[in-house]
């Protein structure tokens, strides 16, 4: 165990190290603010840091072992040098009372102190962690060298070989090259969940929502099915969902000019969720539409194309990275493999009831009727003609929607398949709900506001 | 709610309120063994995949990996309990063990026939025992 700390509190430093070198710095002195700004950092640099290493894996060059560990050095020390990093601040939001805004930072800790504690005490039990996930980060380096002939042996048919492999590679990277054990996804688990705290913390403030109500949806976030259902630790759900609340904080549209985040990053935020999952991609082209739908109105022209262009190149080159690399690998069976236009054709006339299936499982008291809330908000928002709030919610349908495309067309049975998968599946959508409802109790997003002013980049300070 | 405090503070208020309960609640049960079967999903699959079987499996295989780690090739021969389910014990030995060939019973049997000799190494846990074949390249020399 303690090894296994040693290392993932090793490979975390880094990870957070190449983030800080590329992720903006914060102004003032606000110490919630520089928690989130670190976890938006160790998001990001996690990111960086798995794309450099499966590239120059691919390469034949080491990548594990010492390697973990210079790669993001590397990374953080080239953006300190390169880039330039603007200090960045979120709104003003409406004061808290003292009191709330205490209280509502203990009740955030108290939930993610009771998150950890599960995961301590849970074993790593699901199927999808022993077939996929799990394997694939035990199996992929050979030495310090990033290897997936494997994924070609008999046994290994059943894992999915099709899948990203952005995950395994970042847990073997957290691991510092270790074989990671148990013990090592548990610390990701619980470290991507502290990350997810805060990105929904940042989200919020950044959408001028008060710190209170902001601590209060985090808090809400650590104890939704996401962290407390165990079937989720060691799949990559949970980092999808971070890296998804990631690419949200940075594409919300700012008010002032000091608000404002570079479009690369946000580009390579959205990038990198097809690096996760194979679903990433469509969730990273419905962010991207609502990101463009919440600015559209907001930015003189010129900015927005310039800015937007910049944003849909990165996230193009990022993706379209993890689509060649998949090429190579062996095929799987996708779940809309062979004839499903026919299956689709079949089921078509059934829709309905496949619909209330999957409207059964959002109905489980697990979710602590986070579903009818959020559709509550949803209304308010229309009420309040709040773009951001319509556009994130929009995100979250639209990729609702494409499962229900899925069940309709997989070749497995869709009442099971519903059964088996749907549930954890929107766990990994709630963070981006909750932001999407808690919008909609901050200041509004207005669709009619002026562009922001121009103003010059403050320089880094050397 | 635009910028008027006061609703804003009851959501909020209510919402703390709200996630302060489930936390009291839950914190309440961590007393409980088995507090991990309790979630939806946990309480639907678990036992269906990783009950007491998955259980020996994992006990069985954990930290016996160098046991293997010089071996070239892997034969598992399973299963490893009685009625296991054989496409679940590979995928198990496979994530235990180092990343050389695992054979499933199934190939296995395509090599009853084989002369060669096989080393073999026995790891068991309470009750039950897996048996995988441990060969080297070197054993298929004539």
């Amino acid at each position: 165990m303690t090894i296994a700390v040693l290392s993932v509190g090793l490979g975390a430093v880094a990870a957070l190290f190449a983030g800080t070198g590329v992720a903006p710095r914060p102004a003032g002195r606000d110490l919630d603010l520089r928690l989130d700004l670190l976890c938006l950092a160790a998001a990001v640099g996690a990111g960086l840091t798995t794309v450099v290493a499966v590239a120059a894996g691919l390469l034949g060059l080491p990548v594990f072992g010492g390697a973990s560990i210079v790669i993001p050095l590397a990374i953080g020390i080239l953006g300190r040098w390169l880039l330039p990093r603007r200090a960045w601040t979120v709104p003003p939001a409406p004061p808290d009372s003292p009191w709330i805004l205490w209280l509502s930072r203990a009740v955030l800790a108290a939930a993610l102190a009771l998150f950890a504690w599960k995961i301590a005490r849970a074993p790593l039990w699901s199927w999808d962690h022993y077939a996929v996930w799990g394997m694939k980060a035990r199996h992929l380096a050979e030495g310090d060298f990033l290897n997936l002939s494997f994924l070609r042996a008999y046994p290994f048919r059943f894992t999915n070989p099709e899948y990203p492999i952005g995950v395994p590679v970042l847990w073997r990277l957290l691991s510092v090259g270790r074989m990671p054990s148990s013990a090592e996804f548990k610390l990701c688990h619980v470290l991507f969940g502290i990350v997810l705290a805060g990105l929904c913390r940042l989200a919020l403030r950044r959408g001028g929502v008060p710190a209170a109500l902001a601590n209060a949806a985090a808090a809400f976030v650590a104890i939704s099915p996401l962290s407390w259902d165990t079937e989720s630790l060691g799949l990559a759900e949970m980092p999808l969902a971070a890296a998804a609340l990631a690419a949200v904080v940075l594409i919300l549209p700012e008010r002032e000019a000091a608000e404002r985040l570079s479009p690369w990053l946000a580009g390579f935020a959205l990038g990198v969720l097809p690096w996760i999952k194979p679903e990433g991609l469509t969730l990273a082209i419905f962010l991207l539409a609502a990101g463009w739908a919440m600015r559209r109105r907001r930015t003189a022209k010129g900015a927005f194309r310039g800015r937007t262009a910049a944003l849909v190149l990165v996230f193009l080159a990022v993706a379209g990275a993890t689509i060649l690399l998949q090429r190579p690998l062996p095929p799987g069976q996708p779940f809309l493999d062979a004839d499903w236009p026919q299956r689709f054709s079949e089921r078509a006339p059934h829709v309905l009831a496949v619909v209330r299936k999957m409207a059964s499982e959002l109905a489980a008291p697990d979710w602590i009727g986070f579903w009818p809330a959020f559709g509550l908000a949803v209304l308010w928002a229309v009420r309040r003609r709040d773009r951001r709030v319509l556009a994130l919610a929009a995100a979250v349908a639209a990729q609702t929607g494409l499962y229900l495309f899925v069940y309709l067309g997989t070749y497995v049975e869709p009442g099971a398949h519903i059964r088996s998968s749907f549930f954890r599946l929107m766990s990994a959508l709630l963070p981006m709900a909750a932001v999407a409802a808690a919008l909609s109790a901050g200041v509004r997003g207005s669709s009619t506001a002026p562009a922001p002013p121009a103003t010059p980049r403050i320089p880094r300070p050397r | 709610m635009r910028n008027v405090p006061g609703p804003r503070q009851a959501v909020t208020a209510v919402l703390l309120a709200a996630v302060a309960a489930v936390l009291a609640v839950r914190a309440g049960g961590i007393g409980r063994r088995q507090l991990w079967r309790e979630a939806h999903n946990e309480k639907l699959f678990y036992d269906w995949a990783y009950g007491d079987r998955g259980v020996a499996l994992r006990a069985a295989l954990a930290g016996k990996e160098d046991l293997f780690r010089d071996a070239e090739v892997l034969c598992f021969r399973g299963p490893a309990v009685p009625a296991g389910r054989p496409r679940w014990d590979a995928v198990m030995v496979s994530y235990f063990l180092p990343r050389q060939i695992v054979l499933t019973p199934a190939a296995l049997g395509a090599r009853a026939a084989d002369p060669l000799p096989c080393r073999t190494r026995v790891v068991e846990s309470p009750g039950r025992s897996l048996v995988i074949e441990r060969r080297s390249l070197d054993d298929r020399r004539p």
